[in-house]
């Protein structure tokens, strides 16, 4: 027996987020995607820059939301008929130079064959916006250089990663990019050039996931990633958007984080999304929508049917069981049932079946 | 009379690798009336290539380590064959190593000395073993690396409490991110055993048991789960490996935690210093 007599494509309940954007859906939740939609939406239409916090705990589905708001297609449908957002997904930095492995990550998700044409095609007059944007004239020429069709692409990416400035010194690039200050001037010109009247991009949107981990680094790092954020808020005043990942653990409340943050960056967070433990009605609806999604079921069940597999009872059972539980633990639990009903072939799962391997499925609590 | 103290060499290691170039740690620390035994000594020397320091964390040790040799102190040769065998007995401990040659230094120098003492270790199981001989024999108090530099910072005047958080938090990354790291590769790791093995009910309740002890920093729940894969090595041989390979970390974790706990205390008490 396979999972296609679940009338299922594959399991639902990925236990980790997917990387294949086709696979990143949004199930149940609806207050949590609005809020993030609303905040996206605001910044896509107003110039202003703005830091948000999600909080919540360890499998909450805060890195699925950084993966789902970073698809192309979510962000158009947000921003249409205004200019699309440019979203970048980014890891806390974990090095012992953790600004320049921000602006790497940064360097890495940017694809500039692809930017570089966008850019050519809807300025005119790229040098003149570099002139506003910023008054170094090496990070200037580097803007020019990148987006001067005439200019050898894979040259001027080689020397953002540090590679030879042989061949560009000709065309005023005399030094190497060295210090953090010259990755954030590149970074925050970068992004005001891009967003310049919101011409090219309507807003940049920065998540950093496992923001964390800002509480179990070494005071140089916390110094140099405060300087990072708020170097950003700062210099890119106008179209940045800060979605920071905040996970809550025993290392880590909500109320330490004051504590890791300078006040610059601390004045800027304008709200709070909190990614709480699911209730029993939201698990209800998020199961639904996850089982009944195009991506794993051609024809949606609905009525008395809309769980299939399951029967309602075993979702309501499972759901007293876990009681307070991360959605990642339901769904951990969720995926052993479907797997074991298809080992043991079941044609649905109901409520004897649970029971009878309800031990293997909530275990140890 | 500066009172003595005995440094383990997880101590002597922990200190020097928060320790910056300007060395504000190491002079306040050779002020001090410090005695190792010549087992600490040699770990130490070896340590600094097997633990994971960072190439200028080991270069700032390598060239102080030397520096401790001049600390070694050696018992009388009667006493050390007597004592020896006496911790051993009541302590119930086998291990020769650097936990147990500064227990038995410390209960010589307290002697010899004619005084209590503090021992330093960040061996927070050795610490238990031996401190019920520490009370029986009255030889002083075990501490860790934490309440050396709390000592060091009331001791000092030019040690401000700031100084003390900024090293404590420093001294809380060296152990919270190998401890983040396990949590992270283990909870990678727990999906693909649990894959493997669906019908496995009691791997499923032994992996949430350590998981359940990663989230909440209890370290006797993720000891009783690795315990368990430990009792069965053949079936659990990956899991095991894997384990093997992060041996140290409740210690880590431990430290970790206690860390947190005294950098959150300072900014509610601070450390009281009487004004010169």
């Amino acid at each position: 027996m396979n999972i296609e007599q679940f009338k299922l494509k594959s399991n639902p309940f990925r236990l980790t987020p997917s990387i294949d954007s086709k696979e990143i859906i949004w199930a149940g939740f609806p207050k949590i995607k609005e809020k993030i939609e609303k905040r996206i939406k605001r910044s896509i239409n107003i110039p202003n820059s703005s830091l948000i916090l999600n909080w919540g705990e360890y499998g909450s589905g805060k890195t699925h939301a950084s993966r789902y708001f970073n698809k192309q297609d979510v962000l158009e449908k947000l921003a249409a008929p205004s200019t699309v957002p440019f979203s970048v997904n980014l890891s806390f930095p974990k090095s012992k130079e953790p600004v320049k492995e921000l602006y790497t990550q940064i360097i890495d998700r940017i694809d500039f064959v692809e930017l570089r044409n966008r850019v050519v095609e809807i300025l005119n007059n790229p040098e003149d916006i570099a002139d506003i944007i910023t008054q170094n004239t090496l990070i200037r020429q580097i803007l020019c250089l990148l987006f001067d069709k005439e200019t050898n692409l894979m040259e001027i990416q080689e020397y953002l990663y540090g590679g030879p400035i042989r061949k560009l010194s000709s065309k005023g690039i005399i030094r190497r990019l060295s210090t953090d200050n010259d990755y954030i001037d590149l970074i925050t010109s970068l992004f005001s050039f891009l967003t310049y009247e919101k011409k090219v991009y309507s807003v940049i949107i920065l998540w950093i996931d496992e923001f964390e981990d800002i509480s179990i680094s070494n005071t140089n790092n916390i110094s140099n990633i405060n300087n990072f954020v708020r170097s950003l808020i700062d210099k890119a005043s106008n179209n940045l958007l800060l979605f920071l990942n905040l996970t809550q653990s025993a290392m880590m409340d909500v109320e330490d984080l004051g504590e890791y943050l300078q006040e610059a960056v601390k004045s800027r967070i304008r709200d709070r999304i909190e990614f709480n433990m699911p209730n029993p009605d939201e698990l209800k609806v998020y199961l639904e929508d996850l089982l009944n999604n195009p991506l794993y079921r051609e024809n949606p069940f609905t009525g008395e049917q809309r769980f299939f597999p399951f029967e309602e009872k075993v979702i309501d059972l499972v759901i007293k069981d876990l009681g307070n539980s991360s959605l990642r633990r339901y769904n951990e639990a969720f995926s052993l049932l479907l797997e074991n009903a298809i080992y043991d072939e079941k044609e649905t799962i109901d409520v004897t079946y649970y029971d009878s391997i309800k031990n293997e499925i909530i275990g140890w609590k | 009379m500066k009172l003595p103290i005995v440094l383990d060499t997880c101590t002597i290691l922990n200190l020097l690798r928060i320790d910056e170039d300007d060395e504000f740690l190491y002079k306040k620390l050779i002020k001090l009336n410090i005695n190792i035994c010549q087992k600490v000594f040699e770990e130490a020397n070896k340590n600094i290539n097997t633990k994971h320091f960072s190439n200028s964390q080991k270069k700032y040790i390598s060239s102080h380590i030397p520096y401790f040799g001049t600390y070694i102190l050696t018992c009388d040769e009667r006493f050390e064959s007597e004592y020896k065998a006496k911790i051993k007995q009541f302590c119930n401990y086998k291990k020769e190593n650097g936990e147990f040659y500064s227990a038995l230094i410390s209960l010589y120098l307290c002697r010899d000395k004619n005084c209590r003492l503090y021992f330093y270790t960040d061996d927070h199981p050795a610490k238990n073993i031996f401190d019920s001989y520490f009370s029986y024999q009255q030889i002083g108090v075990i501490g860790d690396t934490i309440d050396l530099l709390v000592f060091l910072c009331w001791s000092n005047s030019d040690f401000k409490q700031h100084m003390l958080e900024k090293y404590l938090q420093n001294l809380l990354s060296e152990f919270a991110i190998p401890f983040k790291n396990f949590k992270d590769q283990f909870l990678k790791m727990k999906k693909e055993w649990i894959a493997r093995d669906v019908k496995n009910k009691r791997l499923y309740e032994e992996l949430n048991k350590i998981e359940e002890g990663i989230e909440k920093l209890d370290f006797e729940t993720i000891g009783i789960g690795i315990d368990y894969f430990k009792k069965d090595s053949k079936s659990y041989k990956e899991i095991n490996a894997f384990l093997d390979s992060y041996s140290d970390i409740n210690l880590s974790g431990y430290m970790a935690l206690k860390i947190k706990k005294t950098i959150i205390s300072l900014r509610k008490h601070s450390i009281y210093k009487m004004s010169c």
